[in-house]
């Protein structure tokens, strides 16, 4: 390993961390490092695909070179200004489990197995990742095609439709068909791959083992944050990378929704965290993450859209929710009857008909009701991607319902859960994408992206004692979740 | 009722009702015996090797290296059989490597030239069974049975990975208990290779198997042992549903254990291939060595094109986006999703435009491909160059050209316009 892929590994963890302490100013707890790694992972690399348009120009193939000082520098400034804030204004330690009674000498050994048992499973993803050439369809048809042809021609190629390419007198004009992909993963690519010294798809492919390390820790540092008990913090973050769909796409790395999936969950890790402690540090960082998720994949549009969504009706009081819901449906009404268009950013401009959306980035979707039941059963409960999740998780609303009604975490994230599951079902089930759910292609890979949400949903309904966890009341005022 | 009476009925009662559930996830049929009442039982050495090195040992056939397409084939002319009566497969090998994939084949004796081919789970402790009773081909009577051994296909490198291994013995078995529970041991545990659906959809292509899937056996065997230990221990009802997520919970590390050996297992096979490369004789190291000869063909044969736009037409998805990924960062893109790309023609050629479009000076007006654009024609028989006419022609469609390659099944035609 050269000293400059070891440099590429932690300089956006040292950047990211940085800014991610100056912005919380965080306590000395092994949580809080848990967020500034997890948390600073995969937010330098935002910041890296960020600057990289910026400061690369043409020059792709030295993509690191040109990147890590300014990374570096960010990296001081903001280790500095962690310091300097956190001495004059330090953060608050979170609110600790609540009831945590002293754990017994055999759950601490079980702990410390199941987080071996952790390690171990990312080690052996990890290795699966450096053995392999890129492997699965997308990956070299899509997703690693860009940052392939740039580094290997040494110019970032201008990529654009085939019909505009066709007709291109520019010969470096190239095109592929997912031409509009937003370019972070092309940028995340060829950071790795610059420094390693060229197009080697091992060393690229190892990024994808990072994600799910930062999203674990990440997962981690905020659970244990807003209260959660060590021994089911580490059990649910073993649930969470013990996912076979999840290990799937590290092991088998090049697709993106493994990265959608982790900053979806620092945002509902982090606006868990915001629900229950009513903290502005958190909820900013919940939004940060938010608004990157359309940075990685077109429906992190719609994800982020859910989530800020859902910390808006939270935040609004209960008694002008049900006039904002009224005012929100007769706008769908006069844009469905008006034939009006409205811009999404990230998807184009939508225009609503009856049984009918257009939008611009995905198309016309004719809504009418598709028998796929079957297909989508059998991708949750059947197959080995999920192992029991979707068993478990309907038990555990069941058996925690009350929860959901006293604790603003877990109200948040079961508003979130719900929301997208209810996307995912309209998607599945009224629109085209019915073929995916049937084919067993993109079905599976749309649920991994929200299955944070149900992991935050599980550590709320299963932490604390629900009269502890009751907000504060200058908060309930205002956050209230019935 | 005593409270001992109480438990151990309960404990009685919940695991009548796994072994039920068992039963039912392993496609029982309750009629049958506990041990098969017939069994058909071969050497490993009574089978041929049909393509392959192999010799005898000890009554094992041992495969010393492969045959042609890096395929091993084992038959066995056996005498005629029924298969309804024999359902049950159960194969041994010793030493098999993990980066082989096995398949098991059979013809009938009302249609001997066809030969039926259905993938097996891989050996995992050496043997494994499986239940032909779910193929529907598996019928009438069967006059030959034969192994084939080969690299994953799409996953691994056609000439690596193959070690000496030894067909031992294989057996097939009339319907019984013994043989229901072995053939749904290899379904859940036996470990499957990864392929391009791994990131879709996990598992193993369950048209060919008649078990249940584990998960949902698991959910129904937690639901019991919650049941049974609320009512054995007399717990409240609200007790019910703590008690089901906590089985629930040990379910899934059970499952987890299953999913973590097949990790193991595939990690094995990727280093017996790719253990010995550094990381860029890895990034090499593709499963489509074939796709990557033809790209460098049209590659040099493009040396000093660097930019010229490259069309490619191929008969599926895989060669034709292999191809453009072997080509890159040449300027190569599909044939035909230009062709629907191109505004006045929807789908598929002839390459004439609609009217004229003021906006596109470059090319002559009419024109959908650029003149001067290389067309790739890989594996498609029915596109021919015509020398006569000037032209690559499939059926009425011709494109004037003119050949710049024709080997195997590569076909290289520069377009030179439509005037």
């Amino acid at each position: 390993m050269s000293l400059a892929y070891l440099g590429a590994w932690l300089l956006p963890v040292w950047a990211g961390a940085a800014l991610v302490a100056a912005w919380l100013r965080p306590p000395r707890t092994a949580a809080a490092l848990a967020v500034l790694l997890g948390y600073g992972h995969l937010l330098g690399l935002v910041l890296v695909a960020a600057l990289a348009p910026f400061v690369v120009g043409d020059a792709v193939g030295r993509t690191f070179d040109r990147v890590a000082p300014w990374l570096a520098g960010i990296a001081i400034v903001a280790s500095a200004l962690a310091l300097v804030l956190r001495r004059r204004w330090p953060g608050e330690r979170g609110i600790g489990p609540v009831a945590e009674a002293a754990m017994p000498r055999w759950l601490w050994v079980l702990v410390a197995l199941v987080v071996f048992a952790m390690v171990w499973r990312v080690w052996v993803l990890a290795g699966e990742a450096l053995l392999r050439p890129t492997f699965p369809w997308d990956a070299w048809a899509a997703w690693q095609v860009k940052p392939k042809a740039w580094i290997l021609a040494d110019r970032a190629l201008p990529f654009v439709a085939p019909a505009d390419w066709l007709p291109a007198t520019d010969p470096q004009v190239r095109t592929l068909p997912s031409w509009r992909y937003p370019d972070f993963l092309t940028w995340l690519q060829l950071w790795y791959a610059s420094a390693a010294g060229g197009w080697i798809e091992p060393a690229v492919n190892l990024a994808w083992s990072g994600a799910l390390a930062a999203l674990a820790l990440a997962a981690y540092g905020q659970w244990r944050w807003f209260g959660v008990p060590i021994w089911l913090a580490v059990a649910l973050d073993w649930g969470l990378i013990s996912l076979p769909l999840v290990e799937a796409h590290v092991a088998l790395a090049g697709y993106a929704d493994l990265w959608l999936m982790a900053i979806f969950g620092l945002a509902v890790f982090a606006g868990g965290c915001w629900a229950r402690t009513r903290r502005h540090a958190h909820g900013l960082l919940a939004l940060a993450a938010a608004l990157c998720l359309p940075l990685v994949k077109l429906e992190g549009a719609v994800w982020a859209g859910v989530l800020i969504a859902v910390s808006a009706w939270c935040c609004v009081p209960a008694r002008t929710r049900w006039g904002l819901a009224a005012l929100a449906a007769a706008l769908v009404v006069l844009l469905a009857v008006s034939g009006w268009t409205v811009p999404v950013p990230g998807l184009g401009e939508l225009r609503l008909g009856w049984g009918r959306i257009e939008l611009g980035a995905v198309g016309t979707l004719d809504l009418y009701w598709r028998p796929v039941g079957e297909a989508v059963v059998a991708a949750l409960f059947h197959l080995p991607n999920w192992h029991l999740l979707w068993y478990l998780l309907p038990v555990l609303i069941a058996w925690r319902w009350r929860r959901i009604g006293l604790d603003p975490a877990a109200a948040w994230a079961a508003r979130v859960l719900g929301v997208c599951l209810s996307l995912l079902f309209v998607l599945f089930f009224f629109t085209d994408a019915s073929s995916w759910a049937v084919d067993y292609t993109s079905a599976n890979r749309l649920f991994m992206q929200i299955v944070p949400a149900a992991f935050a949903l599980a550590a709320a309904l299963g932490s604390g004692s629900a009269a502890a966890l009751r907000p504060e009341p200058a908060a309930a005022r205002v956050f209230q979740p019935r | 009722m005593k409270p001992r009476l109480r438990i151990g009925l309960s404990v009685a009662f919940a695991a009548a009702g796994a072994a039920i559930v068992i039963a039912f996830a392993a496609g029982l049929a309750w009629n049958s015996p506990w041990q098969p009442a017939q069994r058909l039982d071969w050497d490993g050495a009574a089978f041929l090797s049909v393509s392959g090195a192999a010799l005898e040992d000890a009554g094992r056939l041992r495969v010393e290296g492969p045959g042609a397409d890096a395929t091993a084939v084992q038959s066995l002319a056996t005498a005629p059989f029924e298969a309804r009566a024999h359902p049950l497969l159960r194969y041994r090998f010793d030493g098999l490597p993990p980066a082989l994939a096995v398949s098991f084949a059979f013809r009938r004796a009302d249609a001997p030239d066809r030969l039926h081919v259905v993938e097996l789970p891989w050996p995992g402790g050496g043997s494994g069974s499986f239940d032909l009773g779910a193929i529907p081909d598996w019928r009438g009577t069967i006059e030959e049975i034969g192994f084939a051994e080969f690299p994953t296909p799409q996953v691994m490198p056609p000439d690596a990975g193959f070690a000496p291994f030894a067909l031992v013995d294989v057996q097939l078995w009339s319907p019984s208990w013994r043989g229901s529970l072995a053939a749904l041991g290899s379904a859940w545990l036996d470990p499957w290779p990864w392929t391009t659906r791994s990131v879709h959809a996990l598992g193993r292509d369950g048209a060919h198997f008649r078990q249940w899937p584990p998960t949902l056996t698991f959910a129904l065997l937690a639901a019991l042992a919650a049941a049974g230990w609320v009512v054995a221990l007399r717990r409240p009802p609200r007790r019910l549903l703590p008690a089901l997520a906590a089985a629930l919970a040990i379910g899934w590390g059970l499952l987890d254990l299953v999913w973590a050996g097949g990790l193991r297992w595939r990690a094995t096979a990727a280093r017996a291939v790719y253990g010995e490369l550094d990381l860029a004789q890895r990034t090499a190291a593709v499963p489509d060595r074939d796709l990557v000869e033809v790209a460098q063909q049209v590659a040099w044969l493009l040396r000093n094109e660097p930019d010229v736009p490259i069309l490619i037409h191929a008969r599926s998805g895989y060669p034709l986006y292999r191809l453009i990924w072997h080509l890159l960062p040449r300027n190569a893109f599909a044939l035909s999703q230009a062709m629907e790309a191109a505004p006045a023609i929807q789908a598929g050629l002839p390459l004439f435009a609609d009217g004229l479009d003021p906006e596109r000076p470059p090319m002559l007006q009419g024109e959908v491909l650029k003149p001067g654009s290389v067309l790739v024609f890989f594996n498609m028989p029915q596109w021919q160059f015509d020398a006569a006419r000037g032209v690559v022609a499939a059926g009425d469609v011709a494109l004037p050209g003119e050949q710049l390659l024709a080997r195997d099944r590569l076909l290289v035609v520069r377009y030179r316009g439509l005037r």
